[in-house]
């Protein structure tokens, strides 16, 4: 299996049997995947838990795994129950959060003195985003889904998901902008 | 809405870093992905090993059939060493028989009756009567010689 083949064909070869076919998919989704799943949770304990988890129910699920959209939306679909049973498990919703702002984290005093004010805030106002809204920017921007996209992997609407990340880059435009 | 994003919003986003997931977490997921194929493709090894246990015991199981019940073999060896005991003192009185036998069977008619004339010549009647007696009952169609007739008959 080359290295120029389709992530679906890949995934399809690991299902065959073929372990490279799997080594190639990981080395192209490992980052991305890993700092969207880092950037949802921030704590770095639990988003590596999460992600190898995201990971080893792609290996389990490899055998009903049918090439209907592309590789990229299954994963991160996978990793959008995984990321809900998270908050869920954390007394959370990342449904009901999806339309209200929470408190803004405070700035970490040590990363101003470093004079990185602006990333700063960028980071904060990311932080601060609804999980929704963060996960739809993210699930864009780290993992390049379009719109209908989000909307298959998260289970919205394509007008929920639209929406969602248009609040989310018009406060990170603010943030970044200030 | 092909692509919404914002060249400022990535350019920062990007600034955020690019951390990476451990290299320990690597190995666990890409071994998980090599045991998973491992464990489908070896399906069959469980498989033969059950069919071997099966075959073992099914072997085991002849054998120990085909085998003698101890008891009854513990009979067997009672009985063929009475069988012995038995026998031995026919064995024991054989020899005693044999040198009178085994003389008979070596000598010829001819010497046969040279040993009854030296009887006779020395005055063995009784002896060389029943010798002779023996002789005639062995080989009832000789035909003795009148010399040897006159040698070995009572006179």
């Amino acid at each position: 299996m080359g290295e120029e083949a389709p992530d679906e064909e890949l995934m399809l070869a690991y299902r065959g049997g073929d372990a490279g076919a799997f080594d190639l998919l990981y080395q192209r989704h490992r980052t991305r995947l890993f700092r969207f799943v880092l950037r949802s949770i921030h704590s770095r304990g639990v988003a590596e838990e999460l992600y190898q988890e995201v990971w080893m129910r792609v290996i389990e699920a490899r055998g009903s795994y049918a090439p209907k959209a592309r590789f990229t939306t299954w994963l991160y679909t996978i990793a959008h129950h995984r990321m809900v049973d998270h908050w869920r498990r954390a007394g959370l919703s990342l449904v009901s959060l999806g339309d209200e702002d929470v408190a803004v984290a405070a700035a970490d005093p040590a990363r101003q003195a470093e004079g990185r004010a602006a990333l700063v805030r960028f980071a904060a106002a990311l932080e601060s985003l609804p999980p929704a809204q963060r996960e739809a920017f993210l699930l864009h921007e780290e993992a390049g889904l379009s719109v209908a996209e989000i909307a298959a992997a998260t289970g919205s609407s394509e007008e929920a998901a639209k929406s969602r990340l248009r609040y989310a880059l018009a406060k990170l435009k603010a943030a970044a902008d200030g | 809405m092909a692509d919404e994003r914002d060249p400022l919003v990535s350019r920062r986003y990007r600034e955020l870093g690019a951390e990476e997931p451990p290299p320990a977490v690597d190995e666990a997921i890409l071994a998980a992905s090599r045991r998973a194929l491992g464990s489908r493709r070896r399906w069959y090894l469980p498989l033969a090993a059950a069919a071997v246990a099966v075959l073992a015991v099914g072997v085991t199981l002849h054998v120990q059939r085909e085998q003698p019940d101890p008891q009854e073999l513990r009979r067997d060896r009672q009985g063929e060493a009475r069988q012995e005991r038995s026998a031995k003192p026919m064995q024991d009185s054989a020899p005693a028989r044999a040198p009178a036998a085994a003389d008979a069977m070596r000598e010829s008619p001819e010497q046969f009756l040279e040993r009854i004339a030296e009887l006779r010549k020395h005055e063995k009647h009784e002896e060389a009567d029943k010798a002779l007696a023996d002789f005639r009952q062995r080989y009832p169609d000789y035909r003795i010689g009148q010399e040897m007739l006159e040698r070995i008959e009572r006179r």
